[in-house]
Protein backbone atom coordinates (compact mmCIF):
# COMPACT_ATOMS: atom_id res chain seq x y z
CA UNK A 1 0.00 0.00 0.00
CA UNK A 2 1.23 3.44 -0.77
CA UNK A 3 0.10 7.05 -1.18
CA UNK A 4 0.03 8.23 -4.78
CA UNK A 5 -1.09 11.34 -6.60
CA UNK A 6 -2.11 11.90 -10.18
CA UNK A 7 -2.81 15.42 -11.30
CA UNK A 8 -2.20 18.47 -13.39
CA UNK A 9 -1.56 22.06 -12.42
CA UNK A 10 -0.72 25.44 -13.88
CA UNK A 11 2.86 24.33 -14.48
CA UNK A 12 1.98 21.18 -16.38
CA UNK A 13 -1.20 22.00 -18.27
CA UNK A 14 -2.87 25.02 -19.88
CA UNK A 15 -6.12 26.36 -18.47
CA UNK A 16 -8.10 24.89 -21.42
CA UNK A 17 -7.16 21.43 -20.24
CA UNK A 18 -7.45 22.16 -16.52
CA UNK A 19 -10.99 23.43 -16.81
CA UNK A 20 -12.08 20.33 -18.72
CA UNK A 21 -11.04 17.96 -15.96
CA UNK A 22 -12.03 20.18 -13.01
CA UNK A 23 -14.56 18.74 -10.57
CA UNK A 24 -17.53 20.82 -9.54
CA UNK A 25 -18.32 20.79 -5.85
CA UNK A 26 -21.51 18.78 -6.35
CA UNK A 27 -19.68 16.21 -8.47
CA UNK A 28 -17.22 15.39 -5.70
CA UNK A 29 -19.24 12.84 -3.67
CA UNK A 30 -20.02 10.83 -6.82
CA UNK A 31 -16.47 11.06 -8.08
CA UNK A 32 -14.97 10.05 -4.75
CA UNK A 33 -17.14 6.98 -4.32
CA UNK A 34 -16.61 5.98 -7.96
CA UNK A 35 -12.85 6.33 -7.55
CA UNK A 36 -12.95 4.20 -4.44
CA UNK A 37 -15.13 1.46 -5.94
CA UNK A 38 -13.80 1.25 -9.48
CA UNK A 39 -10.12 1.43 -8.68
CA UNK A 40 -10.17 -0.48 -5.38
CA UNK A 41 -8.30 2.27 -3.60
CA UNK A 42 -8.75 2.23 0.16
CA UNK A 43 -8.78 6.00 0.64
CA UNK A 44 -8.96 8.98 -1.71
CA UNK A 45 -9.24 12.77 -1.82
CA UNK A 46 -9.81 14.97 -4.87
CA UNK A 47 -8.23 18.40 -4.85
CA UNK A 48 -9.81 20.55 -7.54
CA UNK A 49 -9.17 24.29 -7.71
CA UNK A 50 -8.75 26.71 -10.58
CA UNK A 51 -5.05 26.02 -10.77
CA UNK A 52 -4.95 22.27 -10.16
CA UNK A 53 -6.82 19.00 -10.28
CA UNK A 54 -5.24 16.23 -8.24
CA UNK A 55 -6.36 12.77 -7.24
CA UNK A 56 -4.77 11.48 -4.03
CA UNK A 57 -5.17 7.79 -3.34
CA UNK A 58 -3.97 5.20 -0.89
CA UNK A 59 -3.86 1.95 -2.79
CA UNK A 60 -2.15 -1.32 -3.42
CA UNK A 61 1.04 -0.60 -5.34
CA UNK A 62 0.34 -2.18 -8.69
CA UNK A 63 1.95 -1.23 -11.99
CA UNK A 64 -1.36 -0.37 -13.68
CA UNK A 65 -2.50 2.08 -11.00
CA UNK A 66 -1.28 5.16 -12.81
CA UNK A 67 -2.98 4.15 -16.04
CA UNK A 68 -6.20 3.29 -14.25
CA UNK A 69 -6.34 6.60 -12.46
CA UNK A 70 -5.67 8.43 -15.69
CA UNK A 71 -8.49 6.53 -17.38
CA UNK A 72 -10.75 7.35 -14.46
CA UNK A 73 -9.97 11.09 -14.61
CA UNK A 74 -10.50 11.23 -18.37
CA UNK A 75 -13.52 8.94 -18.32
CA UNK A 76 -15.29 10.88 -15.59
CA UNK A 77 -15.20 13.99 -17.76
CA UNK A 78 -15.93 12.10 -20.99
CA UNK A 79 -12.46 12.61 -22.41
CA UNK A 80 -9.99 10.38 -24.15
CA UNK A 81 -7.15 9.44 -21.70
CA UNK A 82 -4.63 10.29 -24.38
CA UNK A 83 -5.97 13.84 -24.61
CA UNK A 84 -4.90 14.61 -21.06
CA UNK A 85 -1.81 12.42 -20.90
CA UNK A 86 0.73 15.14 -21.64
CA UNK A 87 -0.31 17.50 -18.90
CA UNK A 88 -0.34 14.94 -16.11
CA UNK A 89 2.16 14.20 -13.41
CA UNK A 90 2.32 11.12 -11.24
CA UNK A 91 4.03 10.88 -7.89
CA UNK A 92 4.51 7.86 -5.69
CA UNK A 93 5.38 7.78 -2.02
CA UNK A 94 7.24 9.70 -0.65
CA UNK A 95 7.11 12.28 -3.48
CA UNK A 96 3.32 12.24 -3.39
CA UNK A 97 3.28 13.23 0.28
CA UNK A 98 5.93 15.87 -0.26
CA UNK A 99 3.90 17.24 -3.16
CA UNK A 100 0.79 17.59 -1.00
CA UNK A 101 2.76 19.35 1.74
CA UNK A 102 4.23 21.75 -0.82
CA UNK A 103 0.79 22.46 -2.25
CA UNK A 104 -0.67 23.12 1.20
CA UNK A 105 2.20 25.46 2.02
CA UNK A 106 1.56 27.48 -1.13
CA UNK A 107 4.95 26.63 -2.65
CA UNK A 108 3.31 25.09 -5.68
CA UNK A 109 0.93 27.99 -6.22
CA UNK A 110 1.01 30.38 -9.13
CA UNK A 111 1.33 33.27 -6.66
CA UNK A 112 3.95 31.72 -4.45
CA UNK A 113 3.10 31.69 -0.76
CA UNK A 114 -0.58 32.58 -1.22
CA UNK A 115 -2.82 31.42 1.58
CA UNK A 116 -6.02 30.57 -0.27
CA UNK A 117 -4.81 27.11 -1.15
CA UNK A 118 -4.64 26.07 2.49
CA UNK A 119 -8.36 26.71 2.86
CA UNK A 120 -9.03 24.87 -0.38
CA UNK A 121 -7.08 21.82 0.79
CA UNK A 122 -9.07 21.86 4.04
CA UNK A 123 -12.35 22.14 2.17
CA UNK A 124 -11.53 19.31 -0.23
CA UNK A 125 -10.46 17.13 2.68
CA UNK A 126 -13.73 17.87 4.49
CA UNK A 127 -15.65 16.98 1.34
CA UNK A 128 -13.86 13.65 1.26
CA UNK A 129 -14.59 13.09 4.95
CA UNK A 130 -18.27 13.78 4.26
CA UNK A 131 -18.17 11.33 1.35
CA UNK A 132 -16.57 8.76 3.68
CA UNK A 133 -13.65 8.24 1.30
CA UNK A 134 -10.93 8.82 3.89
CA UNK A 135 -9.69 6.57 6.66
CA UNK A 136 -6.95 6.66 9.24
CA UNK A 137 -4.06 7.15 6.80
CA UNK A 138 -5.57 10.04 4.90
CA UNK A 139 -6.92 11.64 8.06
CA UNK A 140 -3.40 11.75 9.33
CA UNK A 141 -1.98 12.73 5.94
CA UNK A 142 -4.27 15.72 5.41
CA UNK A 143 -4.16 16.88 8.99
CA UNK A 144 -0.37 16.82 8.80
CA UNK A 145 -0.49 18.64 5.46
CA UNK A 146 -2.71 21.38 6.92
CA UNK A 147 -0.52 21.64 9.99
CA UNK A 148 2.60 21.82 7.82
CA UNK A 149 1.03 24.48 5.62
CA UNK A 150 0.19 26.56 8.66
CA UNK A 151 3.61 26.07 10.19
CA UNK A 152 5.41 27.05 7.00
CA UNK A 153 3.35 30.22 6.80
CA UNK A 154 3.79 31.17 10.42
CA UNK A 155 7.48 30.39 10.83
CA UNK A 156 8.72 31.76 7.51
CA UNK A 157 8.01 34.90 5.52
CA UNK A 158 6.73 33.01 2.48
CA UNK A 159 3.29 34.63 2.71
CA UNK A 160 4.48 38.09 3.60
CA UNK A 161 4.93 41.20 1.52
CA UNK A 162 2.57 42.18 -1.26
CA UNK A 163 3.71 40.94 -4.66
CA UNK A 164 1.19 42.54 -6.99
CA UNK A 165 0.92 46.21 -7.91
CA UNK A 166 -2.55 46.58 -6.46
CA UNK A 167 -1.78 44.83 -3.19
CA UNK A 168 1.38 46.90 -2.78
CA UNK A 169 -0.78 50.01 -3.20
CA UNK A 170 -3.21 48.77 -0.56
CA UNK A 171 -0.38 47.98 1.85
CA UNK A 172 1.09 51.44 1.39
CA UNK A 173 -2.30 53.05 1.98
CA UNK A 174 -2.51 51.11 5.23
CA UNK A 175 0.87 52.47 6.30
CA UNK A 176 -0.41 56.01 5.79
CA UNK A 177 -4.07 56.06 6.75
CA UNK A 178 -5.58 54.95 10.01
CA UNK A 179 -9.10 54.30 8.80
CA UNK A 180 -9.10 53.69 5.06
CA UNK A 181 -12.85 53.11 4.93
CA UNK A 182 -13.50 56.77 5.79
CA UNK A 183 -11.30 58.05 2.96
CA UNK A 184 -12.21 59.34 -0.48
CA UNK A 185 -10.59 57.87 -3.53
CA UNK A 186 -10.32 59.41 -6.99
CA UNK A 187 -9.75 57.27 -10.04
CA UNK A 188 -8.47 59.15 -13.07
CA UNK A 189 -8.69 57.28 -16.37
CA UNK A 190 -10.18 53.94 -17.32
CA UNK A 191 -6.98 51.89 -17.36
CA UNK A 192 -7.42 48.28 -16.35
CA UNK A 193 -4.69 48.37 -13.74
CA UNK A 194 -6.21 51.47 -12.17
CA UNK A 195 -9.54 49.74 -11.83
CA UNK A 196 -7.90 46.65 -10.34
CA UNK A 197 -6.11 48.80 -7.76
CA UNK A 198 -9.33 50.61 -6.96
CA UNK A 199 -11.14 47.33 -6.42
CA UNK A 200 -8.36 46.17 -4.14
CA UNK A 201 -8.73 49.34 -2.07
CA UNK A 202 -12.49 48.92 -2.07
CA UNK A 203 -11.84 45.66 -0.29
CA UNK A 204 -10.66 47.82 2.62
CA UNK A 205 -14.13 49.29 2.90
CA UNK A 206 -13.79 52.56 0.98
CA UNK A 207 -17.25 53.90 0.14
CA UNK A 208 -16.54 57.34 -1.27
CA UNK A 209 -15.32 56.91 -4.84
CA UNK A 210 -14.90 59.57 -7.52
CA UNK A 211 -14.23 58.79 -11.17
CA UNK A 212 -12.82 61.17 -13.76
CA UNK A 213 -12.21 60.42 -17.41
CA UNK A 214 -11.61 62.56 -20.45
CA UNK A 215 -14.58 61.06 -22.27
CA UNK A 216 -17.81 61.00 -20.34
CA UNK A 217 -19.06 57.93 -22.25
CA UNK A 218 -16.30 55.89 -20.64
CA UNK A 219 -16.55 57.51 -17.23
CA UNK A 220 -20.24 56.77 -16.68
CA UNK A 221 -20.14 52.96 -17.09
CA UNK A 222 -16.84 52.83 -15.20
CA UNK A 223 -18.33 54.76 -12.29
CA UNK A 224 -21.31 52.42 -12.32
CA UNK A 225 -19.16 49.31 -12.26
CA UNK A 226 -17.06 50.49 -9.32
CA UNK A 227 -19.93 52.17 -7.49
CA UNK A 228 -18.52 55.67 -7.80
CA UNK A 229 -19.56 59.15 -8.77
CA UNK A 230 -18.48 60.86 -12.00
CA UNK A 231 -16.64 64.15 -11.68
CA UNK A 232 -16.00 66.42 -14.67
CA UNK A 233 -12.54 66.05 -16.16
CA UNK A 234 -12.29 69.82 -16.59
CA UNK A 235 -12.48 70.29 -12.83
CA UNK A 236 -9.91 67.67 -11.96
CA UNK A 237 -8.10 69.79 -9.40
CA UNK A 238 -11.32 70.50 -7.54
CA UNK A 239 -12.17 66.81 -7.35
CA UNK A 240 -8.60 65.87 -6.49
CA UNK A 241 -8.64 68.22 -3.50
CA UNK A 242 -11.46 66.13 -1.98
CA UNK A 243 -9.59 62.86 -2.39
CA UNK A 244 -7.17 61.20 0.02
CA UNK A 245 -6.04 58.60 -2.47
CA UNK A 246 -5.66 59.33 -6.18
CA UNK A 247 -5.10 56.56 -8.69
CA UNK A 248 -4.05 57.73 -12.11
CA UNK A 249 -4.15 55.35 -15.04
CA UNK A 250 -4.68 57.09 -18.34
CA UNK A 251 -3.14 57.14 -21.80
CA UNK A 252 -2.47 60.87 -21.67
CA UNK A 253 1.01 62.01 -22.68
CA UNK A 254 1.22 64.96 -20.32
CA UNK A 255 1.04 65.69 -16.60
CA UNK A 256 -2.56 65.87 -15.43
CA UNK A 257 -1.60 67.31 -12.06
CA UNK A 258 1.38 69.55 -11.53
CA UNK A 259 3.28 70.42 -8.41
CA UNK A 260 1.68 73.86 -8.20
CA UNK A 261 -1.78 72.37 -8.43
CA UNK A 262 -1.11 69.78 -5.73
CA UNK A 263 0.41 72.42 -3.48
CA UNK A 264 -2.78 74.43 -3.85
CA UNK A 265 -4.84 71.31 -3.18
CA UNK A 266 -2.91 70.60 0.00
CA UNK A 267 -3.84 74.03 1.29
CA UNK A 268 -7.51 73.30 0.61
CA UNK A 269 -7.30 69.95 2.35
CA UNK A 270 -5.51 71.45 5.36
CA UNK A 271 -2.35 69.37 4.83
CA UNK A 272 -4.06 66.06 5.47
CA UNK A 273 -1.88 63.30 3.97
CA UNK A 274 -2.39 62.54 0.29
CA UNK A 275 -1.45 59.27 -1.39
CA UNK A 276 -0.92 59.40 -5.15
CA UNK A 277 -0.59 56.30 -7.29
CA UNK A 278 0.54 56.87 -10.85
CA UNK A 279 0.31 53.68 -12.89
CA UNK A 280 0.28 55.34 -16.27
CA UNK A 281 3.13 55.21 -18.77
CA UNK A 282 4.14 57.89 -19.61
CA UNK A 283 3.56 59.30 -16.17
CA UNK A 284 0.57 61.57 -15.62
CA UNK A 285 1.55 63.04 -12.28
CA UNK A 286 4.50 65.38 -12.12
CA UNK A 287 7.32 63.61 -10.20
CA UNK A 288 8.10 66.94 -8.55
CA UNK A 289 4.86 66.51 -6.57
CA UNK A 290 6.71 64.01 -4.40
CA UNK A 291 8.75 66.82 -2.87
CA UNK A 292 5.69 68.38 -1.26
CA UNK A 293 5.08 67.69 2.40
CA UNK A 294 2.46 65.14 3.46
CA UNK A 295 2.25 63.94 -0.13
CA UNK A 296 3.30 60.40 -1.02
CA UNK A 297 3.68 59.76 -4.72
CA UNK A 298 4.37 56.29 -6.08
CA UNK A 299 4.71 55.53 -9.77
CA UNK A 300 4.55 52.19 -11.53
CA UNK A 301 8.29 51.60 -11.18
CA UNK A 302 8.17 52.18 -7.43
CA UNK A 303 5.29 49.76 -7.01
CA UNK A 304 6.82 47.14 -9.28
CA UNK A 305 10.14 47.54 -7.51
CA UNK A 306 8.51 46.82 -4.15
CA UNK A 307 6.56 43.89 -5.59
CA UNK A 308 9.71 42.43 -7.10
CA UNK A 309 11.70 42.83 -3.91
CA UNK A 310 8.95 41.06 -1.97
CA UNK A 311 8.86 38.25 -4.51
CA UNK A 312 12.62 37.82 -4.18
CA UNK A 313 12.16 37.70 -0.42
CA UNK A 314 9.51 34.96 -0.79
CA UNK A 315 11.68 32.98 -3.18
CA UNK A 316 14.55 33.19 -0.71
CA UNK A 317 12.26 31.72 1.91
CA UNK A 318 11.43 28.63 -0.13
CA UNK A 319 14.60 26.92 1.05
CA UNK A 320 13.59 27.22 4.70
CA UNK A 321 10.08 26.10 3.76
CA UNK A 322 11.47 23.02 2.03
CA UNK A 323 13.42 22.14 5.17
CA UNK A 324 10.28 22.32 7.32
CA UNK A 325 8.46 20.18 4.79
CA UNK A 326 11.23 17.58 4.74
CA UNK A 327 11.13 17.43 8.52
CA UNK A 328 7.35 16.96 8.59
CA UNK A 329 7.57 14.46 5.76
CA UNK A 330 10.07 12.36 7.62
CA UNK A 331 7.99 12.40 10.79
CA UNK A 332 4.85 11.54 8.89
CA UNK A 333 6.43 8.66 7.05
CA UNK A 334 8.04 7.30 10.22
CA UNK A 335 4.74 7.38 12.06
CA UNK A 336 2.75 5.97 9.17
CA UNK A 337 5.21 3.17 8.63
CA UNK A 338 5.17 2.46 12.35
CA UNK A 339 1.37 2.44 12.22
CA UNK A 340 1.51 -0.14 9.46
CA UNK A 341 3.91 -2.30 11.40
CA UNK A 342 2.29 -5.48 10.21
CA UNK A 343 3.23 -4.63 6.63
CA UNK A 344 6.69 -3.24 7.08
CA UNK A 345 9.42 -4.44 9.41
CA UNK A 346 9.85 -2.35 12.54
CA UNK A 347 13.27 -0.69 12.73
CA UNK A 348 15.70 -2.68 14.82
CA UNK A 349 15.72 -1.28 18.36
CA UNK A 350 19.45 -1.77 18.61
CA UNK A 351 20.01 0.64 15.70
CA UNK A 352 19.37 3.48 18.10
CA UNK A 353 21.71 4.57 20.87
CA UNK A 354 20.74 3.41 24.34
CA UNK A 355 20.11 6.94 25.63
CA UNK A 356 17.50 7.53 22.98
CA UNK A 357 15.69 4.32 23.88
CA UNK A 358 15.58 5.29 27.53
CA UNK A 359 14.36 8.72 26.55
CA UNK A 360 11.45 7.19 24.73
CA UNK B 1 0.26 73.20 46.77
CA UNK B 2 3.84 72.36 45.96
CA UNK B 3 2.91 68.70 45.51
CA UNK B 4 0.20 69.57 42.98
CA UNK B 5 2.66 71.85 41.21
CA UNK B 6 5.19 69.02 40.94
CA UNK B 7 2.55 66.43 40.03
CA UNK B 8 1.10 68.54 37.20
CA UNK B 9 4.51 69.17 35.72
CA UNK B 10 5.49 65.55 36.10
CA UNK B 11 2.33 64.46 34.22
CA UNK B 12 2.97 67.01 31.51
CA UNK B 13 6.51 65.67 31.09
CA UNK B 14 5.05 62.20 30.71
CA UNK B 15 2.73 63.49 27.97
CA UNK B 16 5.59 65.29 26.25
CA UNK B 17 7.58 62.07 26.41
CA UNK B 18 4.77 60.23 24.62
CA UNK B 19 4.81 63.04 22.04
CA UNK B 20 8.55 62.52 21.65
CA UNK B 21 8.27 58.78 21.05
CA UNK B 22 5.33 59.02 18.65
CA UNK B 23 6.98 61.95 16.92
CA UNK B 24 10.17 60.02 16.31
CA UNK B 25 8.12 57.07 15.04
CA UNK B 26 6.24 59.40 12.69
CA UNK B 27 9.40 60.99 11.33
CA UNK B 28 11.06 57.64 10.76
CA UNK B 29 8.05 56.18 8.99
CA UNK B 30 7.41 59.27 6.91
CA UNK B 31 11.01 59.12 5.74
CA UNK B 32 10.62 55.48 4.79
CA UNK B 33 7.46 56.30 2.83
CA UNK B 34 9.18 59.14 1.01
CA UNK B 35 12.19 56.98 0.20
CA UNK B 36 9.96 54.09 -0.90
CA UNK B 37 11.44 51.55 1.42
CA UNK B 38 10.19 48.15 0.20
CA UNK B 39 10.32 46.72 3.74
CA UNK B 40 7.56 49.11 4.76
CA UNK B 41 5.04 46.97 2.92
CA UNK B 42 4.04 44.14 5.19
CA UNK B 43 5.68 45.64 8.26
CA UNK B 44 3.48 45.47 11.34
CA UNK B 45 3.50 49.11 12.34
CA UNK B 46 0.91 51.77 13.06
CA UNK B 47 -0.07 53.99 10.12
CA UNK B 48 1.34 57.48 9.82
CA UNK B 49 -1.98 59.06 10.76
CA UNK B 50 -2.06 57.15 14.05
CA UNK B 51 1.41 58.37 15.08
CA UNK B 52 0.35 61.90 14.14
CA UNK B 53 -2.78 61.61 16.26
CA UNK B 54 -0.88 60.28 19.29
CA UNK B 55 1.72 63.00 18.92
CA UNK B 56 -0.85 65.77 18.62
CA UNK B 57 -3.05 64.54 21.47
CA UNK B 58 -0.11 64.25 23.81
CA UNK B 59 1.26 67.67 22.87
CA UNK B 60 -2.13 69.25 23.61
CA UNK B 61 -2.57 67.30 26.85
CA UNK B 62 0.98 68.05 27.90
CA UNK B 63 0.59 71.73 27.12
CA UNK B 64 -2.60 72.05 29.18
CA UNK B 65 -1.04 70.28 32.16
CA UNK B 66 2.14 72.28 31.78
CA UNK B 67 0.26 75.58 31.64
CA UNK B 68 -1.73 74.64 34.74
CA UNK B 69 1.49 73.73 36.54
CA UNK B 70 3.04 77.04 35.53
CA UNK B 71 0.07 79.11 36.67
CA UNK B 72 0.22 77.34 39.99
CA UNK B 73 3.93 78.03 40.20
CA UNK B 74 3.33 81.76 39.74
CA UNK B 75 1.18 81.74 42.86
CA UNK B 76 3.70 79.64 44.73
CA UNK B 77 6.61 81.88 43.76
CA UNK B 78 4.69 84.93 44.86
CA UNK B 79 3.90 83.38 48.22
CA UNK B 80 7.31 81.83 48.94
CA UNK B 81 9.73 84.19 47.23
CA UNK B 82 7.76 87.39 47.08
CA UNK B 83 7.60 87.82 43.30
CA UNK B 84 5.77 86.06 40.45
CA UNK B 85 8.88 85.80 38.35
CA UNK B 86 12.36 85.62 39.82
CA UNK B 87 14.47 84.83 36.74
CA UNK B 88 15.44 81.62 38.49
CA UNK B 89 17.24 79.30 35.98
CA UNK B 90 14.48 76.73 36.27
CA UNK B 91 11.84 79.36 35.65
CA UNK B 92 13.67 80.51 32.53
CA UNK B 93 14.00 76.97 31.20
CA UNK B 94 10.38 76.26 31.90
CA UNK B 95 9.32 79.42 30.11
CA UNK B 96 11.40 78.37 27.12
CA UNK B 97 9.77 74.95 27.08
CA UNK B 98 6.31 76.46 27.31
CA UNK B 99 7.02 78.81 24.38
CA UNK B 100 8.44 75.98 22.31
CA UNK B 101 5.33 73.83 22.68
CA UNK B 102 3.13 76.90 22.22
CA UNK B 103 4.81 77.44 18.84
CA UNK B 104 3.91 73.85 17.91
CA UNK B 105 0.27 74.59 18.74
CA UNK B 106 0.24 77.88 16.87
CA UNK B 107 1.87 76.41 13.78
CA UNK B 108 -0.66 73.65 13.63
CA UNK B 109 -3.79 75.53 14.63
CA UNK B 110 -3.20 78.97 13.17
CA UNK B 111 -0.71 78.50 10.36
CA UNK B 112 -2.25 75.18 9.35
CA UNK B 113 1.03 73.33 9.10
CA UNK B 114 0.94 69.61 9.59
CA UNK B 115 3.31 66.72 9.34
CA UNK B 116 7.06 66.50 9.35
CA UNK B 117 8.15 70.01 10.36
CA UNK B 118 5.69 70.55 13.20
CA UNK B 119 6.31 67.10 14.56
CA UNK B 120 10.05 67.69 14.34
CA UNK B 121 9.60 70.77 16.51
CA UNK B 122 7.58 68.80 19.06
CA UNK B 123 10.39 66.25 19.20
CA UNK B 124 13.04 68.94 19.60
CA UNK B 125 11.02 70.68 22.32
CA UNK B 126 11.57 67.69 24.52
CA UNK B 127 15.22 68.70 24.61
CA UNK B 128 14.12 71.74 26.61
CA UNK B 129 12.17 69.50 28.97
CA UNK B 130 15.33 67.52 29.61
CA UNK B 131 17.32 70.69 30.04
CA UNK B 132 14.84 71.97 32.61
CA UNK B 133 15.13 68.72 34.55
CA UNK B 134 18.92 69.00 34.50
CA UNK B 135 18.74 72.60 35.63
CA UNK B 136 16.47 71.54 38.45
CA UNK B 137 19.06 69.12 39.75
CA UNK B 138 22.47 70.44 38.90
CA UNK B 139 22.36 74.11 38.12
CA UNK B 140 23.60 76.37 40.85
CA UNK B 141 21.60 79.46 41.60
CA UNK B 142 18.19 77.80 41.55
CA UNK B 143 16.04 77.61 44.59
CA UNK B 144 14.12 74.70 43.03
CA UNK B 145 14.85 71.23 44.30
CA UNK B 146 13.65 67.94 42.96
CA UNK B 147 11.82 66.01 45.67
Amino acid sequence: MEIVVLGLNHHSAPVELRERVAFQKEQLPVALSALKKELFVSECVILSTCNRVELYAHAESIPELEQRMREFLAGFHGLNPRAIQNGLYWHRQPDSVRHLFRVAAGLDSMVIGESEILGQVREMYQQAVAAKSVGSIFNRLFQTALKTGKEVRSSTRIGQGAISISSVAVELARRIFQDISSKTILLIGAGQMGEATLNCLKGQGIRSILVANRTLETAVPLAESVGGQVVPFAQLELAAAQADIIICSTAADRFLLTRTQVRRMMGVRKQRPLFLIDISVPRNLDPQIARLENVYLYDIDDLEGIAASNLRMRLNETKVCAEIIEQELKEFLDRTVAGLAHQKPVPEPMDKPLEELIGE
Amino acid sequence: MITIHAALLFLSYAAFFVALISGVAFLKQEQRLKHKDPKLVGARILPLEAWDKINWTSVVAGFILYSAGMILSLGLAHKEWGAFFNADPVELCALGTWISYAVVLILRLKVGLKGRRVIFLSVMSFGLVLFTLLALNYMSGTRHTLF
